[in-house]
């Protein structure tokens, strides 16, 4: 069990983190924002990947290029704050610009497959962190590449501040250091 | 007559920090050339401002058509990130500004230059510059703070781009662990690493890491009493999350049947950073030696299954 768990079919903390909920935490500093964000994902004709990790790129200020995780592939991660559930995700983020740069899909001997995005409309994710707070960055389609070697496909469904994301939103602050930020 | 020195003492300990006026002038170059506020908010069509942040409080500064701008905000040190665009803005890279009690700073002139003034708000094709001409500057900007009192020149400098320095909790220090078992010929070696992140995290593409080991030696095949140790410590580097780069120099400790003298080694490590193939090449004074092993950081994979 342990070696099929070592090869990524599973790993033994499944049942318990699959009830985990996301949790958006205190901030590690007193400059950083959340960043809360959906996405789904529709089939192509190769069928949807299966996506346990997204991956934003920095872009800026400048020339600064950092990239910053939200994905269930880290260590010890049934005692660690839920980062990402069926598809919404809740970042901790500096002031900068940043864009979806690629999905990632754990699989055999823990080895990560990474799906590139398109281009052109990588663009379209790009999102502006300005000053400390909470931002909405609604939900992005992502539609499944039509063929091997294929970049995902991203458009925005442009419900970032709706009224029921910041209900969602609301409920999930409750009780952090970001509450006040959604009233 | 100690009560009300006391008294006075706490009092100010207590009270909150005085105001100080920080000053100067923001310059938006499309080109080379200067853009006047007005001509750069008709193109965005979005009003232009300026802010300081210090933890979560933003203070957002009074801005005139020719640029020049003032800021009244508590003494202490500020960071200034970017240039407000209505509802956008121009991210610069982070600057700090000190602030002093009842002095009014010059920051000088904080220029930002687009090739176009419609490329304002994208923040990745700008650049940015502060120039000191505080000398020009001051009589406008004394006018504009309405201030009479002590004045100095103070601008902006680069500040870290990450405010929280990197933590590492117990468990990412735990993973450090690592067990290996190695032969050469007859020469077992039994080394425990602990291996420390530098720069990324262990096991990422391009981990910067230290190394420190420490080994039990022993001749499995010589049934005569030997036993020998090694401690040594050096860089790695991760190559595409594939294997591992690792040089080490220190010292080989004999014991019983063991030369004491210093060692130096290379190792390339095939595989994941919960486990993989040791290939080691080390040089001493007794004469080069090979050797292959097998290691694993045992809560890196106790952490990679829970």
């Amino acid at each position: 069990m342990v070696a099929a768990a070592g090869s990524g079919c599973f790993r033994l903390s499944d049942p318990v983190y699959f009830f985990k909920s996301l949790e958006v935490g205190e901030p590690p500093g007193s400059g950083y924002s959340l960043l809360y964000g959906t996405l789904v994902l529709t089939p192509g004709p190769y069928g949807t990947p299966r996506i346990d990790t997204i991956v934003l790129r920095q872009v800026g200020p400048g020339t600064r290029r950092a990239y910053w995780r939200a994905g269930e592939g880290v260590l010890f991660r049934a005692f660690r704050r839920r980062l990402v559930k069926q598809g919404t995700f809740a970042l901790h983020l500096p002031v900068g610009i940043y864009e979806l740069d690629h999905l990632e899909t754990t699989g055999l001997l823990g080895q990560t497959t990474a799906w590139p995005l398109n281009e052109e409309t990588r663009v379209v994710s790009r999102i502006y962190i300005t000053r400390p707070g909470v931002y909405d960055w609604g939900t992005l389609r992502i539609t499944a590449p039509e063929g091997p070697y294929r970049p995902l496909h991203i458009e925005t469904l442009g419900d970032a501040y709706s009224a029921w994301r910041r209900d969602a939103l609301r409920v999930l602050v409750q009780g952090t250091s970001w509450a006040p930020e959604v009233p | 007559m100690l009560a009300p020195l006391l008294l006075w003492l706490a009092a100010a300990g207590a009270a909150p920090p005085r105001d100080g006026l920080v000053a100067g002038r923001l310059a938006i170059y499309e080109g080379r050339a200067l853009a006047p506020l007005r001509r750069v908010q008709d193109v965005i069509r979005q009003p232009v401002s300026l802010s300081l942040r210090r933890g979560r409080k933003v203070y957002d500064a009074a801005l005139d058509e020719d640029g020049f701008f003032v800021i009244r905000v508590p003494a202490g040190v500020y960071r200034l990130e970017s240039v407000g665009l209505g509802t956008r803005a121009e991210v610069i890279d982070p600057q700090q500004v000190e602030v002093r009690a009842s002095q009014l700073l010059c920051a000088g002139t904080l220029a930002v230059s687009v090739q176009r003034l419609e490329y304002l708000g994208q923040s990745t094709l700008s650049r940015f510059d502060v120039f000191n001409d505080c000398a020009q500057l001051w009589p406008v900007l004394k006018q504009r703070a309405g201030w009479a009192g002590p004045t100095a020149i103070r601008l902006p400098r680069p500040a870290a781009f990450d405010e929280a320095p990197r933590a590492l909790g117990a468990a990412d220090l735990l993973c450090g662990l690592r067990a290996e078992a190695s032969v050469s010929g007859t020469e077992l070696a039994l080394r425990g690493w602990y291996v420390y992140p530098l720069l990324s995290g262990l096991g990422d593409a391009g981990a910067v890491t230290v190394h420190l080991s420490a080994a039990r030696l022993t001749r499995w095949m010589d049934p005569s009493p030997n036993f020998g140790g090694e401690v040594t410590l050096g860089p790695g580097v991760n190559v595409l999350g594939l294997l591992e780069l690792i040089g080490v120099a220190g010292v080989r400790i004999g014991f019983e049947g063991f030369t004491t003298e210093p060692v130096l080694a290379f190792i390339v490590r095939p595989g994941s950073y919960g486990a993989a193939i040791d290939l080691r090449a080390q040089w001493t004074p007794s004469g080069p030696m090979v050797s292959v092993g097998v290691d694993l950081a045992p809560f890196f994979l106790l952490g990679s299954l829970l």
